[in-house]
């Protein structure tokens, strides 16, 4: 029997989400039925890009 | 006029919230245009583009909230700025306000089984989280935009070594297993899986296929760029893969701009080993360019696409009707003046537009826009209409540091006004988006200005016709009925189809060209 991938069971079971960025979709998803927790986001190292390249290579 | 500008240090918003807000601040007493952005050195330099004078001298962060009123007077501004924290609360209710989580590991831990990285933060930071979201065996819906094609190109192929799907990026709507991601219309489950490299395309034929008595298994969207030669139909071939082997999925739909014509071989050659039927919609190819081929059926529109879906799903259309005959059209063209030859479409939906400029060019119209069908007809200058001109109000130019039209009609309503003060203008076009995430009340935003337009060309002694297409379901927030009813008050002309409407509109000025 053929395997399946993350895709096929992301087809086959309940959307349990997970939400970055716009507070609304996480909203959206739960009046939906759909498992969501909603992270806090922010940028990274203030959003500086050179300290978030450094921070990458090191983590 | 003034400017007055504030920062909030540490305080990140999204961008939705933020649309809201400052929507809300333009409607305070003595406030003229309100502008709040996170203060990245990209929103710093749109507004200081825009106007909002010493925007850039206030040391913005990407963490640091920037406020900048247009006002009548200083007072008037400060008063706002005072009183800025009640504006920034969110409503307590709502899911996301209880959140600690700060990281995809943590929510991991909280939700182990998730199966699912919903991304909108802005676009500069996005491949990187789509890229820790794809290490923690997460699949990406990326609705973030301005994301590298390269960046694209490695997400998707990362994606695939992993099994995982890439959606997106700039991924507006996908709807799995009948839950809406993004910008999606609320439609029973049934036996049409759609594979969507466009946004208000999907949500036109998923709300369709509703309508006309059918259903959705799934509708995954992949990017406008994943037909692209560059891409190479990465998440297309993923889709069609998961398609095919889904049992609620009797069918499949591809709705896209033509693919890339090293994509296009791969596509087909997938297709032909589909054990399902597939129904291909390649909206902007000129008629009978894409020949139906082993197990193909090729259509032309979004309409024609969602029948052949439902006829092959073993299914039959139900057919809505409407009260448009030959008289009635005949009766409206009476109506308008030799000199009012144009159509002027202002949409909220990138691939409306780009279906009506298809209509027009069907038959022999020559449309300018701003995303045109050929390169020849890209308008000079977005803001002033030629000819005939139909207008992706959704596009970079209108939705930079501003709200989306599917959000907020603001831009729309002034463009709407603006057409009518042109005589020559015979149609306005219009399309109304409900569903997940957009406006309460998009009819309601633009009732108004329709009802004003009318009457403006009426001062000069013209009517002008306004012609109205609605994309959604009834089971939509929104209320379909509603929506109808508000837009027919103010006298236009409404259709629950977006092809219905551009064809209603070149009916009107047929010969008039």
């Amino acid at each position: 029997m053929e395997s399946k991938t993350a895709i096929d069971k992301l087809l086959a079971t309940p959307v349990a989400a997970i939400n970055l960025g716009v507070e609304d979709f996480a909203d959206n998803l739960e009046s939906q039925g759909a498992w969501v927790v909603h992270v806090n986001w922010t940028p990274p190292a203030g959003g500086d890009p050179e300290i978030i390249a450094i921070l990458d290579k090191i983590l | 006029m003034i400017t007055e500008s504030a920062l909030l240090e540490n305080r990140y918003f999204d961008s939705v919230f933020l649309m809201r807000v400052s929507k809300r601040l333009s409607e305070q007493p003595g406030i003229n245009y309100a502008a709040m952005v996170m203060g990245t050195p990209k929103n710093v330099q749109i507004l200081a583009d825009a106007g909002y004078e010493g925007i850039d001298s206030l040391g913005a962060s990407s963490n640091d909230l920037v406020v900048s009123l247009k006002a009548d007077s200083v007072d008037a501004a400060q008063e706002v700025i005072n009183s800025l924290e009640k504006f920034l609360v969110r409503d307590t209710n709502k899911v996301a306000t209880e959140t600690k989580v700060r990281t995809i590991d943590q929510a991991l831990t909280q939700q182990p089984d998730s199966n699912l990285a919903v991304i909108s933060v802005p676009g500069e930071f996005a491949a990187r989280e789509a890229r820790q979201a794809l290490q923690n065996g997460l699949n990406v819906f990326l609705f973030s935009d301005h994301v590298s094609i390269e960046d694209e190109l490695a997400l998707k192929q990362t994606a695939a070594e992993n099994g995982l799907l890439v959606m997106g990026p700039d991924c507006g709507t996908s709807i799995v297993g009948g839950v809406g991601l993004g910008f999606a219309n609320a439609v029973r489950k049934g036996p049409i899986g759609v594979i969507g490299a466009s946004g208000t395309g999907t949500q036109e034929v998923t709300a369709l296929a509703h309508r006309w008595g059918s259903g959705i298994s799934h509708a995954i969207g992949v990017g406008g760029r994943d037909l692209s030669d560059d891409i190479g139909a990465i998440s297309t071939l993923q889709v069609m893969d998961a398609l095919d082997k889904d049992p609620n999925t009797a069918v499949i739909l591809l709705v896209s701009k033509p693919p890339g014509s090293k994509t296009l071989a791969l596509v087909n050659e997938r297709i032909a080993a589909c054990s399902k039927p597939v129904v291909t919609c390649y909206l902007g190819s000129e008629k009978g360019l894409f020949p139906d081929s082993n197990n193909v059926t090729t259509t032309h529109n979004l309409d024609d696409a969602t029948t052949a879906a439902i006829r092959l799903a073993g299914g039959m259309r139900v057919d809505e009707g409407n009260d448009i005959t030959p008289e009635s059209i005949q009766r409206e063209r009476l109506k308008l003046k030799d000199n009012q030859q144009y159509v002027r479409g202002v949409f909220a939906g990138g691939t409306l537009c780009y279906q009506a400029q298809q209509v027009l060019r069907d038959a022999g119209l020559s449309a300018h826009s701003n995303e045109p069908l050929d390169k020849d007809k890209l308008l000079a200058d977005s803001l002033v209409s030629v000819g005939h001109t139909l207008v992706d109000m959704g596009a970079d130019e209108f939705t930079e540091g501003k709200p989306h039209p599917m959000v907020d009609s603001t831009q729309r309503v002034e463009r709407i006004l603006a057409e009518a003060l042109d005589p020559e203008v015979a149609v306005i076009l219009l399309d109304c988006i409900l569903g997940y995430v957009a406006s309460d009340d998009p009819a309601g935003e633009i009732a108004s200005a329709i009802a004003q337009a009318k009457r403006t060309a009426k001062q000069r002694a013209d009517e002008l016709s306004v012609v109205v297409s609605v994309c959604g379901t009834e089971l939509d927030l929104q209320g379909l009925d509603g929506q109808v009813a508000l837009l027919e008050e103010a006298g236009a002309t409404v259709f629950k189809s977006a092809l219905q409407a551009a064809q209603y509109a070149v009916q009107l000025v047929a010969k008039k060209d």
